[in-house]
């Protein structure tokens, strides 16, 4: 079994699947046509080769390809290349290295980073509309809560460093982060029960 | 089993069976007439798939460039063709090119769906004669062709004329498996396995024990490495698929 086309051809898939949810993609794809965007990730034996066109050809161990741009990573800095402003420090890091033309990487990039899929409207597609909506503003506002929490915590901390010069968290910010995270484990039993609810109820109309 | 050795001048095998030479066409066109229609269902049901990855793995060896020509010989419904519109972009050309005007029917529809348009020419040819002028294409592809091919050393030599010095053939089709217990899974996988799928979706069992004999009938991996050399071809080599069911065969004119 080729090993590497099979993982080309599920990049491939994933990436064009991706890609088809955000209706700006064509748009977005333009400036890259018939660009090509080799990336060599320390972690895969094999070099992968993006061709752009009105989608993304993935080819691999094509090393006699000559690219617009090659570009050498390890997996762990991929999900920071989102970040133009990024892109520079990881170079002068040497966390990264780019050969060829720059732009090519920063447009990708920007592709990444542009890319604007509404989930919603994803996930509607399967189940309907009500559903969707609902489970969609239950997850957002545990989201806030988790962030309001997480930043609570951040001040409270920042607060007790800054009082107290040892970094261990004061007992008492340790009891009161406690607190919320029991608060927010009771929100999301409760998302969840509500989740299996509106599963139920949906199971019967079916 | 070597075609030279198995052919006389008027007689050649189609399959197992020994028919006049200017009969070998016509019947193989009957072939993939009856087969057109169901040719893609049929692929990925007798290869599980994998003709997929096969076909991938061609592509990966192309070294194919934006604004290049490429030829996709007996390209039938246009798989690798579809890929290749798109890496030679707007200035480059693409030709589908198959004896079958009903494979190329189906192809030509196929791409369509698929937006392939522009950059691709239909063409209706036969291998052995090939209507290009010399020194044309930069690379050209023959996938699972060259073994329905009558005369493939004619063919070879029609290839080699029309590629561009510094251009590439890859040859994928079907070859010998490396090892003996593969080979007989294999046996039984497409003389017995094969036509009775052939019979349930495409309720055509013989055409598809005909691809099983040809399939045994092609030369094998050092045989067509040879038949390239001695029409031409240089720095050729061949990779071998899935235990060497199938092999990729590379050559290039300098
Ligand atoms: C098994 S199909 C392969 C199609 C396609 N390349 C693929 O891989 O899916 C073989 C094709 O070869 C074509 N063919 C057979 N003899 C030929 C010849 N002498 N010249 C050109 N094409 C030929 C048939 O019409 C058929 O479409």
């Amino acid at each position: 079994m080729p090993t590497a086309q099979l993982f080309g051809a599920g990049l491939e898939q994933a990436v064009n699947r991706l890609l088809a949810l955000d209706p700006d993609t064509p748009q977005a794809l333009r400036p890259l046509q018939g660009k090509r965007l080799s990336l060599d990730v320390r972690e895969l034996p094999w070099r992968i080769t993006l061709a752009f066109s009105d989608r993304v050809d993935v080819q691999m161990g094509n090393d006699d390809s000559d690219a617009d741009a090659s570009v050498t990573l390890s997996l762990a800095i991929a999900p920071t290349l989102r970040d133009n402003r990024q892109l520079t420090q990881l170079i002068k890091a040497g966390e990264l290295s780019v050969e060829g033309d720059l732009q090519v990487v920063q447009q990708v990039s920007q592709l990444a980073r542009e890319l604007d899929i509404d989930w919603e409207e994803v996930v509607a597609r399967h189940t309907g509309d009500v559903v969707a909506h609902t489970v969609f503003r239950q997850a957002r506002q545990v989201g806030q809560r988790i962030q309001e929490g997480v930043q609570r915590w951040q001040r409270t901390i920042s607060n007790a460093a800054l009082e107290e010069k040892p970094v261990a968290a004061h007992p008492l910010a340790v009891a009161h982060f406690s607190d919320q995270v029991d608060c927010l484990r009771s929100d999301s039993e409760r998302l969840a029960a509500r989740l299996a609810q509106l599963e139920n109820q949906l199971n019967d109309k079916a | 089993m070597t075609d030279k050795t198995a052919v006389d001048n008027e007689q050649t095998h189609f399959g197992f069976k020994q028919v006049d030479k200017d009969r070998k066409a016509a019947m193989v066109a009957d072939v993939f007439h009856s087969v057109a229609a169901k040719y893609d269902v049929m692929n990925d049901l007798m290869s599980m798939g994998i003709h997929r990855l096969w076909k991938r793995f061609t592509i990966d060896c192309s070294g194919v460039r934006p604004g290049q020509t490429v030829l996709d010989l007996a390209g039938g419904t246009g798989d690798l063709t579809a890929k290749f519109s798109r890496l030679v972009g707007e200035k480059g050309t693409v030709v589908l090119a198959d004896i079958n005007d009903a494979m190329l029917k189906v192809g030509r529809e196929k791409l369509r769906n698929l937006g392939v348009v522009g950059n691709v020419q239909y063409v209706q040819a036969n291998a052995e004669e090939l209507p290009f002028p010399d020194n044309h294409f930069d690379l050209i592809t023959i996938a699972f062709g060259l073994r329905n091919v009558t005369d493939k050393d004619k063919a070879l030599a029609s290839m080699y004329r029309i590629l561009k010095p510094g251009g590439r053939l890859l040859v994928l089709e079907f070859s010998k498996p490396e090892h003996d217990w593969l080979n007989k899974v294999y046996d039984m996988y497409s003389f017995h396995i094969l036509p009775k799928m052939g019979q349930l979706v495409a309720n055509d069992a013989e055409s598809y024990q005909y691809l099983a004999e040809s399939i045994r009938m092609h030369p094998d991996q050092e045989t067509l490495k040879g038949m390239m050399e001695a029409v031409g071809f240089e720095q050729t080599s061949y990779h071998n698929l899935t235990g060497g069911i199938v092999a990729l065969h590379r050559g290039f004119k300098f």
